[in-house]
């Protein structure tokens, strides 16, 4: 047997576009946690900060992206999804301004390749 | 008569740190460990690991303290691994992280051993391999707090209790792609440091340990850890790491 999460995404999240991402990430993720999976903006290009995460993901995952429609609020979400907000965010994508994600490539590498640097805010040790 | 000659001759394995009770953590790194589901996909632990590549949203503590580990954002959950001899978990240096509660302040002596890896230390300052420092920032917030350096990459640091207690491990060469297995003793009279079971400094002294927020793999506010972990063992009411980091070092090297 093989693993089902045959694929891998980066996104980076506009700093104002958090909430409703987190929206987008809960009706595709898997857990009604999902709803906080982008907090804190660690990254940025110099005028706009990011927040950002690499995960792994199902085929599934990236339908949307290929059919235009989002899928049906699974039960999980039922009751945090606010499906507006999570079409304003997947409308968004890779749009001037808006969420950026790209699928099956190095975060570090990707993350360069969007001019992103990590805010130096790690406290000390 | 024959059980117990079977017991005294069966491999020494890090239960028996644990067995009258002690506090403490066992972390293996493979989904399924002597006959129990180990590793499970959600964090409420209904969908087991199986595969190379699956997520990691639950990891039980086999120590018998229930210290589990978990991950309930799927975006954040570390990576199952495996090259069919060696298991691993995979922290990707950018969100993976597993955490756990806070534990109580050992009243005596405390052993911390982590095998792992790291891929890089290009993206982040103080990467965490293990530790108590996933809070708001506190010089106490350690027991232990084993980290790594992007400015001086032939170093592992330990720390027990505040900031001016970390002592230095020193490779002599970059740490990057070498698996290497860490100690970090907190002992009667001082602190040890130890790398794959050979001792490399002491303490002057015993350090105070103060409460702190919860345990964690993999990221913290002063940095993410990109590589692979293979097993920790954290032990109270000892100070010998010597059979742990056998075990440690025989999963890991």
């Amino acid at each position: 047997m093989t693993t089902q999460y045959t694929h891998s995404v980066t996104i980076a999240v506009p700093a104002d576009w958090i909430a409703d991402a987190n929206h987008l990430a809960c009706l595709l993720g898997e857990s009604s946690a999902d709803i906080e999976t982008f907090r804190q903006a660690t990254y940025t290009d110099g005028t706009t900060d990011y927040a950002v995460a690499h995960t792994v993901v199902k085929a599934a995952f990236l339908q949307p992206t290929l059919s235009g429609d989002l899928p049906e609020t699974p039960p999980h979400a039922e009751g945090l999804v606010d499906r507006v907000a999570a079409q304003r965010a997947f409308d968004s994508l890779n749009q001037s301004g808006g969420l950026r994600m790209a699928v099956d490539v190095d975060p570090h590498e990707q993350f360069s390749d969007w001019g992103l640097e990590r805010i130096p805010q790690e406290q000390e040790i | 008569m024959l059980i117990n000659l079977a017991s005294q001759y069966a491999p020494w394995l890090p239960d028996r740190l644990f067995a009258n009770g002690q506090q403490g953590v066992w972390y293996v790194p493979q989904p399924v460990y002597r006959g129990q589901q180990v590793l499970f996909q959600d964090a409420a632990g209904t969908t087991p690991v199986v595969d190379d590549g699956d997520p990691v949203g639950l990891r039980l503590d086999l120590s018998g303290n229930g210290n589990h580990q978990s991950q309930p954002t799927s975006a954040d959950r570390p990576i199952y691994r495996t090259d069919g001899a060696r298991h691993w978990i995979s922290f990707n240096g950018v969100n993976h992280k597993l955490l756990h509660d806070e534990l109580p302040i050992p009243s005596t002596t405390c052993i911390c051993v982590v095998g792992f890896r790291t891929n890089s230390l290009a993206n982040s300052s103080f990467p965490l391999v293990y530790g108590n420092r996933n809070g708001a920032f506190d010089n106490a917030h350690r027991m232990p707090l084993i980290h790594l350096s992007q400015a001086n990459p032939e170093r592992v640091t330990t720390q027990w209790g505040a900031d001016d207690n970390a002592t230095d491990i020193d490779y002599g060469s970059t740490i990057v792609d070498e698996r290497l297995v860490v100690s970090a003793v907190y002992g009667a009279a001082n602190e040890r440091n130890y790398l794959n079971g050979e001792l490399q400094n002491t303490s002057g002294g015993r350090a105070e340990l103060i409460d702190g927020t919860g345990f964690t793999s993999g990221t913290s506010p002063s940095g993410n850890f990109e590589g692979d972990e293979f097993g920790v063992v954290l032990a109270y009411d000892t100070e010998d790491q010597s059979r742990a980091a056998e075990y440690i070092k025989g999963i890991t090297l």
